[in-house]
């Protein structure tokens, strides 16, 4: 009986050694796809009368940006005042006030000038009751809606109702959107405006920028590691995975901070599902389910030029509650679209983009968790070789740094955000250390979301925001 | 390296490359097994992907700083030589220095010179820019960036295109007209962008020649550019009455993306079109149209179709134009209307015809119809809100 639970103890620790090599392959692969897309577009010669004459132009298409807030006195005013000054031609900004507590309206209606409106909206999509919708009665193309509490989802479905123009862009409050964001989140609408669905920019880590007036003015790197680690995190995500993930027509996550969609297309798949906490990879799947269930020849189309810049957490509390949280809702999607998987008519999303995030997204943090106390185990109880033990401490680790640091050579080969030599020091000693310990401490967190979905958790957890100072 | 990106085989190198890449890391990870003496092949193995991956890794993360490293102080370089042109620049412009100086300089570094005098089009005005215009040519550099617009190399030709459109030179434009036939489509496109702006009449014709079957993104961009000529009067004239609707939408589209008068002659045809979009942009854009019918008229034939956004753009075209004589018929319509935008353009309509019509409306705040009373209200509400809005 030892025997054989030593034995099978040895082939499950080989077999984890294998999956971190295999997902360190398929990484490896998705960032090449990646840095030859953006390479591609670094190269690709514009001119530059194109973003000044769509600028200017009537017929580029009205945009109704969707921005829901919860407790975001502290730097909802700032986002407010960037979405209102940003570069195009027919938009406007629909404040979701999702019955916070804090003094996020009153601020709103101070410092724009709301007033109650008898704007009319038809309630195509349900949500919880409205209380008052407010304009401004400066001329700015300003809505507030206030409603009672229901969750981002819920806010996003209000907000869907009350939009009158043909693109939304949904936003979260809490960031802030470059001047010139939602022309280039636009272009693939205009390139391909039958088949496009839906756009997603890249989330860049505000913390440690210098904001004023609402835009970010200059790029720097956060002070605290935390958020050093979350900018490489971030870069790793958006720069790898989603620009590679995009060319094959299998993106499934459109970030909520900052993402454009066709209105009539959410329509069609009935809004932002309200019982899940990864709303916004919940829609894109939806999206994608419904369309290729259609057999619709469409795109959703990942843009790295867009940029959104975003307020990371610097708590580790705050940190635990968020990256849970994206967990069970990547759980939740998943299981909810499980129809998907392995599926022909799905293409290359059922037959590789779906088995993928199964394996190394959703089950990932388990099998990792499980390599690191079996090793742990093993080593102390004598039944696991050094030579298996340091083999997966090294395949963990290279697996960890190869990644964060592709995803800092992808920056750098190709938008070149971070002007400095010692930034550029400061995010590859940032992706190395990440991997010795922050990594560990994620995919624990990330492995105890599995435990809150089997539970039933749902909810959001606090957020604690300390805004663009 | 640009004219892979652009060649028609990019798509499929795109995708071989990372898989060409992901094969020949393995062979590297095959060879350093090999020479490991581990005597567990899977140990080995695994502990030659470690070592190849450790190995790119530094490799990739030394070149990067490195790059990095130079990068930054070429560019310092570079910024400073800049900003040497730029005085000199902006004394040759502003207070008629010698441009001797500066000549030097263009012979010397073609690419930084290049760059200030695009960003000084730009900053300057009047005679200063006209100045400024007139040193490409005493460079000899926009010889050089003619051969670039029909060179095989495309990122180089819309730069180059981009520059030669700002000097307006029958000469630079015939080159510019070459690149019409240009095998990457982006440089075709910033070609008609430049013979539209600054073509002659017959450069301009071959560009309104093309445009119907330009994708929507360029033609957006293409209308702002068109300047007033006889051969733009000559191409609307005839492209209203045109049989082929990829050309009337796109002279539509022209007319809404202007925003000014434009004739277009007898147009009952075009309200009364078979095509959907071809109705709904007609009546769009009827506010902007000089017609041979009187526009109450073909507004009331927009009021009666059957598609409601056709109706909805009627009645937008109705409170534009202050066509009061409709109000009867808007303010039947308003009753009737079942989509809350239709209305919201209906209640707009009468708002924005006060007097009478604004009566009109007034009462359909007391409508059985809910959908109806809210947007009535909603309408009125920022009527009153509006600059003089008290009627």
């Amino acid at each position: 009986m030892r025997t054989a639970l030593l034995t099978a103890a040895n082939w499950y620790e080989s077999w984890v050694i294998f999956y971190l090599f295999a997902i360190s392959a398929i990484y490896m692969v998705l960032s090449l796809t990646g840095l030859v897309d953006l390479l591609r577009r670094r190269f690709f010669q514009y001119d530059p009368l194109v973003e000044r004459a769509a600028e200017m132009s009537s017929l580029m298409p009205p945009v109704s940006i969707l921005a829901p807030a919860y407790n975001e006195a502290a730097s909802v005013c700032q986002s407010v005042r960037a979405m209102l000054a940003l570069k195009y031609p027919e938009f406007e900004v629909i404040v979701i006030n999702d019955g916070s507590t804090d003094d996020t309206l009153p601020l709103l209606i101070r410092e724009f000038h709301l007033y109650k409106s008898a704007r009319y909206f038809d309630h195509t999509l349900p949500s919880n009751p409205i209380r008052a919708v407010y304009e401004s009665i400066d001329p700015i193309p300003l809505v507030v809606i206030d409603k009672e509490n229901g969750g981002k989802s819920d806010a996003l479905n209000s907000g869907l109702n009350v939009a009158r123009y043909p693109l939304v862009c949904g936003v979260d409050a809490d960031s802030v959107l470059e001047e010139h964001a939602l022309l280039s989140a636009v272009r693939p609408f205009l390139y391909d405006p039958d088949r496009v669905l839906a756009v997603g920019g890249i989330v860049r880590v505000a913390n440690g920028c210098k904001v004023s007036a609402g835009r970010v003015t200059e790029v720097d790197l956060p002070n605290s590691w935390i958020a050093r680690f979350q900018v490489v995190e971030y870069l790793r995500a958006f720069l790898g995975g989603r620009v590679a993930f995009s060319a094959y027509n299998c993106l499934v996550v459109i970030s909520g901070a900052f993402g454009l969609f066709s209105k009539s297309a959410l329509l069609a798949v009935g809004g932002y599902r309200t019982d899940t906490v990864g709303e916004d990879m919940e829609l894109v799947m939806r999206l994608h389910h419904w369309a290729r269930g259609q057999g619709r020849d469409y795109r959703i189309v990942f843009e790295p030029n867009p940029v959104c810049w975003t307020e990371v957490p610097e708590s580790l509390g705050t940190l635990r509650r968020q990256r849970n949280r994206w967990q069970r809702g990547t759980i939740e999607t998943l299981w909810a679209h499980r129809g998907m998987l392995l599926r022909p008519r799905y293409g290359t999303l059922g037959m590789a983009a779906f088995p993928y995030f199964v394996l190394f997204e959703m089950f990932g943090p388990l099998v990792e968790l499980t390599g690191y106390v079996l090793t742990l185990v093993g080593l102390a109880f004598g039944f696991f070789a050094y030579e298996t033990a340091f083999l997966f401490l090294l395949a963990s680790i290279s697996f960890g740094v190869l990644l964060s640091v592709a995803s800092v050579v992808l920056e750098e080969l190709t938008l070149r955000r971070y002007p400095k030599v010692h930034d550029l020091l400061l995010l590859v000693v940032s992706g190395v250390l990440e991997s010795l310990g922050f990594r560990q401490l994620l995919t624990i967190w990330r492995a105890g979301a599995f435990l809150d979905v089997l539970r039933g958790r749902t909810g959001w957890g606090f957020m604690e925001r300390k805004g663009f100072g | 390296m640009l004219r892979i990106l652009y060649s028609r085989y990019w798509p499929l190198l795109a995708k071989l490359m990372p898989l060409a890449a992901f094969v020949m890391y393995l062979g590297a990870v095959l060879m350093v097994g090999r020479h490991l003496t581990l005597a567990n092949p899977y140990s080995r193995y695994a502990l030659a992907w470690v070592v190849v991956q450790s190995s790119t890794l530094f490799l990739v993360t030394a070149g990067l700083l490195a790059n990095k490293w130079v990068g930054v102080r070429l560019a310092d370089r570079a910024q400073l030589r800049a900003d040497r042109i730029a005085e000199q620049m902006v004394g040759f412009a502003l207070n008629n220095q010698p441009e001797a100086e500066l000549l030097r300089y263009a012979q010397r570094y073609r690419k930084d010179f290049l760059k200030v005098w695009e960003g000084s089009l730009t900053s300057l005005k009047g005679s200063a820019r006209e100045r400024v215009l007139a040193l490409l040519p005493m460079t000899g550099l926009d010889r050089l960036l003619q051969a670039k617009v029909v060179g095989s190399d495309p990122g180089q030709a819309v730069w180059a295109i981009s520059l030669l459109r700002e000097l307006k030179q029958a000469g630079s434009l015939q080159t510019i007209e070459e690149a019409l036939q240009h095998p990457a489509e982006t440089v075709r496109a910033s070609a008609c962008f430049a013979l539209a702006a600054h073509g002659s009449d017959i450069q301009q014709e071959k560009v309104f020649a093309l445009l119907p079957a330009l994708p929507f993104w360029q033609r957006i961009v293409l209308f702002q550019q068109i300047q007033d000529s006889p051969a733009l009067e000559k191409y609307l004239s005839l492209t209203f009455r045109s049989p082929d609707r990829t050309v009337v939408l796109a002279a539509l589209e022209f007319v809404l993306s202007r925003q000014r008068i434009q004739s277009v002659g007898s147009a009952a045809e075009l309200a009364a079109s078979p095509d959907l979009e071809v109705r709904i942009k007609f009546f769009k854009a009827l506010p902007l149209l000089a017609t041979a019918e009187d526009p109450a008229n073909l507004a009331a034939t927009g009021l009666s179709d059957v598609d409601w956004r056709v109706r909805a753009m009627a009645a937008r075209a109705c409170g534009s134009l202050h066509l009061s004589s409709l109000t009867a018929t808007l303010a039947a319509k308003l009753s009737m209307s079942e989509q809350a935008a239709e209305t919201g353009h209906i209640a707009r309509a009468l708002a924005s015809l006060g007097g009478e019509s604004l009566r009109r409306l007034r009462s359909f705040t007391n409508s059985d119809n809910d959908m109806t009373r809210a947007v009535t209200v909603e309408v009125l509400e920022k009527a009153l809100l509006a600059p003089g809005g008290s009627r």
